[in-house]
């Protein structure tokens, strides 16, 4: 498995509040996207806080356990990396308020477990299909649609689309969702922040993904199709290969 | 921040309100010598030129405003990075909190509190600033039932466009329209949506749509049919109920075209003529026609309310706090003056035919006693002597509603139609009990005055994830409003994380420990022990903390597991017994502790004869030697040699046995061999 993370302040915000990134343990990669919110400084400490949490947590995880175990330690780690947050938010008055969204995915030879709170998304792409959409969004936006108040079109240009409905640290408990599914050789998982996913299409996305080689050119074509289209905001992505290559 | 000054002139006393955007304390401005309320921006935001630029121009257009009903805005400033707004200081609470303590509102003071909030809305309006943001806690109301509207258009930084792409969490949707919930701009008609939330929430004490999240409350709005007033309280006024049904329409059209036209239909709505008013429920399609048919009614419906007004106790409030929000722009107000004068001047032809002859024929009575009485029996036994009643509310230790003076006292005699003036109790003063949540148990104890409640009740409880000392929660709540005396202040604090027992697993499995561990509310880690005899290997050798000892809930407890039997080196000692005479040896394999020297062996022979010398030769290899000699010598008699050998694990020893130079013996030990 080869993996690659970018993250890039885009062209509007003078502060990257996003943050990222893949830790490995043979036979498992975790990859890693935190939004930030909160306003003028503390947007960029909430994701931080998040990875040093999951970075800790990482030290911690031990390979050979079970199925069960390694759930347990996934959602263990999001607990943990919320009440980090929210404690440090309710110690500091100019942190108050503040919280990030997350999407990690667990990945070994056989599944990948994919976690996530907020509006940072976690794609799969299988042969050539489509792009799949594997995490839902936690947005206000996305949640007028699935009542059926406004059209998916609507939402892709709602004002009020930058309103999340869950984030990480932003209460005492968490409420994640966490999904497993199996993956073969071939395939290829991308984890973005939504400076990715509003600024560029799916089929921009697939397009590169088909048409680019090396896995770092990919990201970075990806990162500046975004700034091209505007770069409103951070623009953070993972992208895990399953390919022939080691495991590691 | 407390005593902080900010440009010099005003000096921060206390805070009193937090909001998302911005702090507000209250203020000494040192110059005009009066207090004031003044809203510091958060940091976070003072860094955003566009949302600064955003902020003043709003703070600026509010500034314009001059209403009785809208907080007035005095200055608006920076001081190095901090930006602020100073705004009249109001001593009072928030709707919230008198929605809290007093709803269901009765409709009289509903209508008397709706009607200002409606008029600052209104005017606000003219000048072309939506709200954006109404709720009770925007809302601030002081002991006189005085309203002052608060917040205008500050809502509107939140969606400059800088701050659009960055995600924030959705706050709560109790008062959001349903247009603004679908993502659509807020516009006039999103103000009246909130006002008949509000005014929905003052009349029935709850709020049309709740639920578990800001988002499925958002969806109510936008799906959901509110239960109407009148299933919640009987007591509201179908005209009432009908305003709000109107001001909460999901489609905006179909809403109060203006704010003044809800005022109008406000100001008449407790006239008795709509007593009987048909409810307009269910919103939909009926509804153009009921405003047509309403509105020819109701010019008529203000000249009866107008000629009421003497009689009409409550109105005697309204009249004190002047009727200005009445004399708001209308459009028709021409019209309406010719009407008015026409109504006084036949209204005085009629006093002058009917009224007046009875004065000069009034009969006296006497006043009865209603001290002591609530108000309600009061009124009722004053107006069978045809006495006016004329209310003054106070503060008072006599509960809520009783009439604690009166004036004339009773037994006097008046004429008919004389005032009696009341003071009726508004129950004790209250005070807005502080918050105290966050704040170290040890300094709170220091600064409380305990005096000033019945009692303040300290309750310990074990947190880990809240510091030790710091107060968790308080009853009554920050911010409402009590009777001190007569309220018991408890406050839970912290007492740090909670001390649990740590269970015995010295010689449970790894996976048995880590169950019990974690059961008892411990985190644990393994780490690798010592040999142990009696603990197999990988079972538990200890624990640290060890059992028997209290450790922090969600501690971590390091488990340290037994290698398993120690491999040691061991020893034996070999016997090997050399014979004179018969030249046979024996050895005894035994592990005898004596000393390593030679011994005399017992079984003396019984040869008298004298023998011959045999000369013994032993070499030996264990750990610690290597082909060694053991012994050289002579001997004439049998002889038993003790060899101690000190074998390695997994090693072995071994001897070899010369007896005149011929090797009698060679052996072998192995580690295994020996127990």
């Amino acid at each position: 498995m080869k993996a690659v993370f970018k993250t890039d302040p885009g062209k509007l915000r003078e502060h990257n509040e996003d943050n990222g990134g893949i830790f490995r343990k043979s036979p498992y990669i975790l990859a890693v996207i935190a939004d930030g919110m909160g306003g003028h400084q503390a947007g960029d400490v909430a994701s931080k806080l998040a990875l040093e949490k999951i970075n800790e947590c990482w030290n911690q995880f031990d390979v050979e356990e079970d199925d069960a175990a390694i759930i347990r330690w996934l959602e263990n780690t999001v607990t943990v990396a919320n009440a980090y947050i929210f404690g440090e938010a309710s110690k500091h008055p100019e942190y108050k308020g503040m919280g990030t969204t997350l999407v990690a995915a667990l990945c070994n030879t056989e599944e990948v477990i994919v976690v996530n709170v907020g509006d940072s998304r976690c794609y799969l792409m299988h042969d050539q299909e489509a792009l799949k959409q594997i995490t839902e969004d936690h947005s206000l936006v996305n949640e007028l649609v699935k009542a059926g108040q406004i059209t998916k079109e609507y939402a892709d240009v709602h004002p009020k689309k930058n309103i999340i409905t869950k984030a990480l640290g932003i209460a005492s408990e968490p409420d994640c969702d966490i999904q497993r599914f199996r993956w073969v050789k071939g395939d290829r998982l991308l984890l973005c922040s939504d400076g990715l996913s509003d600024m560029v299409s799916e089929e921009a996305i697939m397009s590169v993904f088909s048409n680019v080689d090396s896995l770092d050119e990919k990201a970075s074509q990806l990162v500046t199709k975004a700034n091209n289209a505007g770069g409103n905001d951070n623009i953070s992505l993972t992208i895990v290969e399953y390919d022939d290559g080691e495991s590691l | 921040m407390i005593g902080k000054r900010i440009n010099g002139r005003y000096k921060i006393i206390s805070r009193i309100g937090d909001g998302g955007m911005a702090v507000v304390y209250k203020a000494q401005d040192l110059i005009l010598d009066r207090y004031c309320a003044i809203k510091i921006l958060r940091q976070q935001f003072s860094m955003d030129d566009a949302f600064i630029r955003r902020f003043r121009r709003e703070a600026e257009a509010v500034a314009s405003l001059s209403h009785p009903n809208i907080v007035n805005i005095y200055d608006i400033g920076e001081e190095e990075d901090l930006y602020y707004i100073v705004m009249e200081y109001i001593d009072g609470t928030t709707l919230k909190t008198y929605i809290k303590n007093f709803a269901p509102v009765p409709p009289e003071n509903a209508v008397f509190v709706l009607k200002q909030i409606a008029s600052a809305i209104e005017q606000a309006h003219q000048y072309g600033i939506i709200h954006r943001d109404i709720k009770p806690q925007n809302i601030l109301i002081d002991d006189q039932d005085h309203v002052k509207v608060t917040d205008f258009g500050i809502a509107m930084g939140l969606t400059s466009t800088t701050i659009t792409y960055t995600n924030s969490i959705m706050g709560s949707a109790h008062y959001i329209s349903p247009e603004q919930a679908r993502g659509e701009k807020a516009t006039v008609k999103s103000d009246i949506y909130a006002f008949g939330i509000v005014m929905y929430e003052m009349l029935t004490g709850q709020l049309p749509f709740s639920g578990d999240s800001p988002v499925s409350v958002a969806l109510k709005h936008l799906n959901d049919e509110i239960i109407p007033p009148r299933d919640l309280n009987a007591d509201i006024l179908p005209s009432l109920e009908n305003i709000i049904f109107k001001a909460l329409d999901k489609n905006p059209d179909d809403r109060y075209e203006s704010m003044s036209v809800l005022y109008d239909d406000l100001s008449t709505a407790l006239s008795p003529e709509r007593m009987n008013e048909p409810s307009i429920m269910p919103f939909k399609e009926a509804d153009p026609d009921q405003t047509l048919i309403m509105s020819p009614l109701k010019e008529n419906k203000d000249v009866l309310s107008i000629d009421d007004t003497s009689s009409e106790p409550d109105n005697s409030e309204e009249q004190k706090t002047g009727n200005s929000p009445a004399k708001k722009g209308k459009k028709n107000r021409k019209k309406r003056v010719i009407m008015w004068i026409s109504i006084v001047i036949l209204a005085l032809i009629v006093a002058a035919i009917i009224v007046i002859p009875k004065w000069l024929q009034v009969d006296n009575v006497q006043v009865p006693k209603v001290k002591g009485l609530t108000y309600e029996q009061a009124k009722e036994r004053l107006e069978d002597k045809n006495l006016i009643v004329k209310k003054k509310v106070v503060y008072d230790d006599a509960s809520l509603g009783v009439v604690i003076s009166q004036d004339p006292l009773s037994g006097i005699e008046v004429k008919e139609h004389s005032k009696v003036h009341l003071l009726v109790s508004k129950g004790p003063k209250k005070a807005v009990i502080q918050d105290y949540v966050g704040d170290d148990i040890s300094t709170v104890k220091e600064l409380i005055n305990a005096n000033k409640y019945k009692d303040v009740n300290y309750i310990g409880v074990s947190s880990s994830k809240i510091p030790k000392g710091q107060i968790i929660s308080q009853t009554p709540e920050a911010g409402s409003k009590k009777v001190p005396k007569n309220t018991v202040l408890k406050l839970t604090y912290s007492t740090g994380p909670k001390q649990i027992d740590v269970p015995n697993v010295q010689g449970d499995s790894k996976g048995s420990a880590e169950i019990s561990l974690e059961n008892a509310g411990f985190e644990v880690v393994f780490a690798e022990g010592d040999y142990s005899d009696n603990v197999p290997e990988g079972s538990v050798l200890k624990t640290d903390p060890s059992s028997g000892s209290q450790a922090e809930e969600g501690a971590t407890i390091t488990v340290y597991l037994s290698k398993g039997k120690e491999e040691r080196p061991k020893t034996t000692v070999e016997q090997i017994t050399v014979t004179v005479n018969n030249t046979t040896t024996q050895t005894n394999n035994g592990s005898t502790d004596g000393d390593n020297g030679e011994q005399q062996a017992n079984q003396t022979s019984n040869n008298e004869n004298v023998s011959q010398q045999v000369n013994v030769v032993i070499y030996y290899t264990d750990a610690k030697h290597d082909h060694a000699q053991f012994v050289n010598g002579s001997i004439s008699k049998t002889k038993v040699y003790n060899l101690p050998l000190t074998i390695d694990p997994g090693s072995k020893a071994n001897y070899q046995v010369y007896k005149d130079g011929q090797l009698i013996q060679d052996k072998t030990i192995r580690y295994n061999d020996i127990d």
